[in-house]
């Protein structure tokens, strides 16, 4: 089993955070739901 | 005409002199199965996360949303997960967790499945896909991890192949996947008996006798063994460092069932509305250098054309494979 160290798990979800803030508001994509 | 009637009435006595015995002993096998169901099941499902915690979360999930909350799904394997908060006997935390609480600080109502497991792979999201998308959810996030994305048949035991998840595949998609699931052990008839099993309350039962079995010959074994003054190591464990590195460096991503796996997944939720990202997890460069792998750029060259060839646009790829570069990022 592998595992990231804390800080390596907090950029990863920096980074996804990223990309995901314009679906969860509605901008920058179509979401359709 | 009486003498073939009557050959005929023999010939069937006979038969059923032999098939009546045979179908009553498989009768009373299964009704002495299904009446111990319920201990056989505990026994074989005692350390079944994916069972008893991750496809009852997912069904709660599912059918009780909460009000107004924007929904998603995290998937994703350890990479995901807090050892931390692991080894302190809490939850698994870790990345969707850290993403909830930064969304629910910033004012976001979300209501966020994290669909994660140690050994899950994006097979398996693809056996639990009718289930996510009964959800509803807006947005799906997809954890690779770069070490087990195309493991060796070695690598992986039959119990990290969470071969009765396949229960889950609707004949549609079980039939276009059907090359990968031959590679993973997954002949044409087992998600169909795995389903008739579940809907008989016999899942895991025959893994219940046969552990039940196991455990009383080792228990009956240690008698023997201690006395005879035989020594004897009840400690031992199987290792879960089963990853092979060098297998998944070197293998052609693209061309493999991981590639056509994404695309699978990639095409069915974009059709049912649903916006996903896929993001490769940090890999760490020493266990990376002691697999043989040291042309760093050829490697992110791998990852680049699995990305083509599963149809999946840059901005919903995240490349974080080389993100770190010290052993720090990753004890695998």
């Amino acid at each position: 089993m592998n595992h990231l160290h804390p800080s390596a798990l907090r950029t990863v979800a920096t980074k996804v955070l990223h990309r995901l803030r314009p679906v969860v508001s509605g901008r920058g994509v179509a979401p359709t739901r | 005409m009486r003498a073939v009637t009557s050959a005929f009435a023999t010939n069937l006595r006979r038969t059923a002199e032999i098939a009546l015995p045979c179908l009553a002993t498989v009768l009373v096998a299964l009704g002495v199965a299904w009446w111990f169901r319920a201990p056989l099941v505990d026994k074989a499902t005692m350390a079944n996360k994916v069972d008893r915690v991750v496809l009852p979360a997912l069904e709660k999930w599912a059918t009780d949303p909460t009000p107004a909350a924007v929904r998603g799904v995290f998937f994703g394997d350890s990479l995901t997960m807090s050892l931390t908060s692991i080894g302190q006997g809490g939850s698994k935390h870790g990345v969707p967790v850290i993403v909830e609480k930064a969304l629910r600080d910033a004012g976001t109502e979300i209501d966020l499945l994290a669909l994660t497991h140690a050994a899950f792979r994006p097979l398996h999201l693809a056996y639990l896909l009718d289930d996510v998308l009964a959800g509803r959810p807006r947005f799906v996030v997809v954890e690779l991890n770069l070490r087990l994305i195309r493991p060796t048949r070695e690598a992986l035991s039959g119990a990290l192949r969470f071969l009765p998840l396949s229960r889950r595949l609707p004949l549609r998609r079980q039939l276009e996947m059907a090359p990968f699931l031959r590679e993973e052990g997954i002949g044409t008839l087992h998600p169909g008996v795995y389903r008739v099993q579940e809907a008989l309350s016999l899942l895991y039962v025959m893994d219940g006798i046969r552990i039940a079995g196991n455990d009383w010959m080792s228990a009956q074994s240690s008698r023997v063994e201690r006395a005879f003054g035989l020594a004897r190591r009840d400690n031992w464990l199987p290792s879960l460092e089963g990853n092979d590195d060098r297998g998944a460096s070197a293998s052609r991503l693209a061309d493999g069932p991981p590639a056509l796996i994404l695309q699978l997944l990639d095409r069915e939720l974009a059709a049912a509305g649903v916006w996903t990202l896929y993001y490769v997890s940090p890999v760490n460069p020493d266990a990376l250098a002691a697999a043989g792998v040291t042309d760093t750029a050829a490697f992110a060259a791998r990852v680049e054309e699995l990305r083509t060839a599963a149809g999946v646009p840059p901005e919903r790829w995240l490349d974080l494979h080389a993100m770190r570069r010290r052993a720090r990022s990753s004890t695998g």
